[in-house]
């Protein structure tokens, strides 16, 4: 699936600015972390992503609707979040990265409950943070056996994609009926890692933007289009990382710089990290994560059909890292 | 509602509105939607799922050629059924070989076995525009029960196409071992997890007549 045509980013060691966690009313910025607190007013359990409404004392002594939204359906089940979990009137306190602009959205790493549950969308319900942190994401019914979760248990240095386990995928709401689930098959990734700083640590990502798929040939070619990607200009998307900050052991907010079609916008993800070990098979240490965002197509300067199709583009990366070769005399030995 | 559903919506009711003036109004977001027999929208409709991969990963497989027929009831959900057929062979991982591995011998046996399917026994609405699709999945021969967690999103008449279409979201899990698909358990988890986003237009086609036929008698 790899195209070895895409040249890898320069790799980026430059220091960066760690983004720290602020107070909700303290300052909001884009991408930033926050907490907001209140009461839930209106659910929608409903894909690309649940949504949870919830009225929050403001700053200036009135009341105001926040709009905090996280993963999809799929991506909540495997964690057993499901409607049920949180509920019209629960009071809850919410970490989570702050929409851009100082719109009063929210997207959610992690919930507190007023009954003391400690609610994650990629680890799960727990009864403390203690306990949620001991956690990751992996399934109950599935031995973990070599595999340890914290990516400080593997060496640092420079990591390649693992081509056979990478998807990038990304839906979006079509006229309100259903949730198309896209994907790009071709691209490379590299990631520079630093398991006892993962502040340090950088993904740099090259698309063929070719290499989209959908549903039927003919829209495919549209996508790739002029109207579109416009993949005769800019063959290429590609996303610069310029800063991780952890939100647990196996968590993180991912910063870069997001191309698509000529146009670079910031963008940020959510980075779940779900298992760093030695593969005993190859004698390779691997990691393996998750990332999800949510970034505006019309920033892109892709706005045809607005009116059908949301703007809101929802982004789905399970990616595998292996440890990358000393040289190429030793891979050869 | 969001606006570009109520402009869809709205558009609907306009053009549906001549002549089903005693038709009860539902607030179940379908109100444009009658009922009868509606063909899978295969330009709208993904069926995707997803696995722990030595718990590093969980791919995004998909499955590409799914055919289908819906019997909508638009007064009762739960009169409605669904009959889908998916091409065992049209599997994808974007990587080759294992396309052509998921189809061998090991994995589907797509020559011997060319149709998943699933039927429906029945839907149990849990309100007014969600429910629990109660049904049977063939897999390499095998049927077990399945139920898939339906959301009904939107149904009205298609303001260009002038047809009425439907849109739900269901996810579901099953355990592959159960089908004969257990290679790699646990290191690759036996827990698969469906994702699947339908729309239908109004009318049965040749394809969906033959898909619903194939899921409910094999044939």
């Amino acid at each position: 699936m790899l195209s070895r045509l895409f040249l890898l980013f320069p790799l980026l060691a430059a220091s960066q600015t760690i983004h720290a966690h602020h107070a909700f009313a303290a300052d909001y910025e884009a991408g930033k972390a926050g907490n907001v607190e209140g009461t839930i007013t209106e659910i929608i359990y409903k894909n690309p992503h649940a949504r949870y409404y919830i009225e929050v004392d403001s700053a200036g002594g009135g009341k105001e609707i926040w709009d905090l939204q996280t993963m999809n359906l799929m991506m909540l089940g495997r964690v057993g979040w499901t409607k049920d979990t949180l509920k019209v009137g629960d009071k809850i306190s919410v970490d989570g990265i702050l929409g851009r602009n100082n719109t009063k959205r929210m997207s959610i790493n992690v919930v507190t409950h007023e009954d003391g549950r400690v609610i994650s969308p990629q680890r799960g319900i727990a009864e403390s943070n203690a306990d949620l942190n001991a956690r990751t994401s992996l399934e109950a019914d599935t031995p973990r056996g070599e595999f340890i979760s914290l990516a400080a248990n593997i060496s640092p240095g420079d990591y390649e994609l693992e081509d056979n386990h990478a998807y990038l995928g990304f839906s979006y709401d079509h006229m309100g009926l259903s949730n198309p689930q896209l994907q790009f098959t071709e691209f490379d990734a590299t990631l520079i890692l630093d398991g006892n700083n993962m502040a340090n640590s950088r993904v740099d990502i090259a698309v063929n933007a070719a290499s989209i798929v959908a549903a039927v040939p003919e829209f495919e070619a549209r996508l790739r289009g002029e109207e579109f990607l416009n993949v005769e200009q800019h063959p290429e998307i590609s996303f610069v990382s310029t800063g991780y900050s952890e939100t647990s052991d196996t968590t993180g907010t991912l910063q870069g710089d997001l191309t698509i079609a000529g146009i670079t916008k910031p963008a940020t993800l959510t980075v779940s990290i779900h298992a760093a070990a030695m593969n005993q098979l190859n004698k390779r240490e691997m990691i393996g994560f998750a990332a999800n965002g949510t970034i505006s197509r019309s920033a892109y300067g892709m706005s045809d059909f607005a009116d059908w199709v949301a703007d809101d583009l929802e982004l789905n990366i399970q990616v595998e890292f292996q440890k990358a070769r000393e040289s190429k005399t030793e891979a050869g030995r | 509602m969001n606006r570009k559903t109520f402009i869809a919506a709205t558009a609907a009711l306009v053009i549906v509105g001549c002549g089903q003036n005693d038709t009860p109004v539902t607030d179940s977001g379908g109100d444009g939607a009658p009922s009868g027999r509606y063909a899978v929208d295969r330009l709208h409709t993904y069926l995707s799922f997803s696995y722990l991969h030595q718990g590093l990963s969980y791919p995004l497989l998909r499955a590409t050629d799914v055919m289908g027929e819906l019997q909508f009831d638009s007064e009762d959900m739960s009169n409605s059924i669904i009959d889908v057929s998916v091409a065992a062979a049209s599997i994808r991982t974007n990587v080759e070989h294992f396309d052509k591995e998921l189809a061998s011998r090991k994995f589907f046996n797509a020559d011997k076995y060319p149709y998943m399917t699933f039927s429906t026994d029945h839907f149990e609405a849990t309100s007014d525009n969600e429910g629990v699709l109660h049904g049977n999945v063939t897999i390499k021969g095998i049927t077990k029960p399945l139920e898939l967690v339906v959301t009904f999103n939107d149904g009205f008449v298609h303001p260009v196409l002038e047809v009425p279409v439907l849109g739900f979201s269901a996810t579901g899990s099953l355990s592959r071992s159960d089908f004969g698909l257990d290679r790699f358990v646990p290191v690759v988890s036996d827990t698969v997890v469906l994702n699947i986003e339908v729309e239908f237009r109004h009318g049965s086609t040749d394809e969906s007549l033959a898909a619903a036929s194939i899921a409910r008698d094999g044939v």
